[in-house]
């Protein structure tokens, strides 16, 4: 019972990761390409490069394996 | 229930994604067509940096010093605005204000074109404020990316000009 309970408690983590890693990585490609070609669209306002880092944060835990 | 927490928190971060999209459309193509940037004299910002080579200026009292001309700034300014109004509001000790300039031509070389301000107006406290108008598309950029310099002209030997604000009205 208790195992199922930490599996579950896993897959949350895991399916937030994944959701978070979707969005921040598919909104990093996107102000790429519009930084690409309007220079200082994007970077005019902000640093879109947390973008990729909240998505590499997200892949690494979702790409980790469970060892317990 | 940990699947509709799921599904809410992928809503939400969609939905942000979705306003911060919008909010950047609206930041850089206002709908009074017009963005309005204001120099900082102590750090460099995205859109403006600030005036430099530092040995030339100085910041006193809230007021930059140009002590030795020319002194440089870059712009960074997206391709539909075409017009740049730049308002300097400055006090001359020392200096005359010879005009503004921007770049022409690539390195190396000293490409620029001298511009005279377009109106000159003067306040009580001794400060003067001139107005300058660019056609942004006429002139070089790299990346959208401007330099212009501020040119002055010594007339007494310890002299500088003084700057209060540098303001730059981008226009559609």
């Amino acid at each position: 019972m208790s195992f199922n309970f930490f599996k579950k408690k896993v897959n949350f983590w895991q399916g937030l990761s994944k959701v978070v890693f979707r969005v921040s990585f598919i909104l990093f490609l996107i102000i790429f390409i519009v930084e690409y070609l309007y220079p200082g669209f994007a970077t005019n306002w902000f640093n879109p490069i947390w973008f990729l880092i909240i998505s590499l944060i997200s892949v690494i835990i979702l790409v980790t394996k469970n060892y317990d | 229930m940990k699947n509709f927490l799921l599904k809410l928190i992928s809503l939400t971060l969609i939905l942000s994604a979705v306003g911060l999209g919008l909010w950047l459309i609206n930041k850089n193509i206002p709908a009074y067509g017009s963005q309005v940037i204001l120099l900082n004299f102590e750090k460099d910002q995205p859109m403006l940096s600030r005036l430099g080579p530092e040995v030339r200026t100085r910041v006193q009292e809230g007021l930059l010093e140009i002590l030795e001309s020319p002194v440089y700034f870059d712009l960074r300014s997206l391709p539909w605005f075409d017009q740049a109004y730049i308002y300097l509001i400055y006090k001359e000790l020392g200096q005359e204000l010879e005009g503004i300039a921007i770049q022409t031509a690539p390195e190396p070389g000293w490409h620029y074109y001298l511009q005279k301000p377009v109106v000159v107006t003067e306040s009580s406290d001794g400060f003067k404020k001139a107005v300058f108008i660019f056609d942004l598309n006429n002139f070089y950029h790299q990346r959208n990316v401007r330099r212009f310099l501020i040119s002055t002209k010594q007339l007494e030997e310890k002299g500088g000009l003084k700057i209060q604000t540098l303001k730059i009205i981008l226009n559609r």
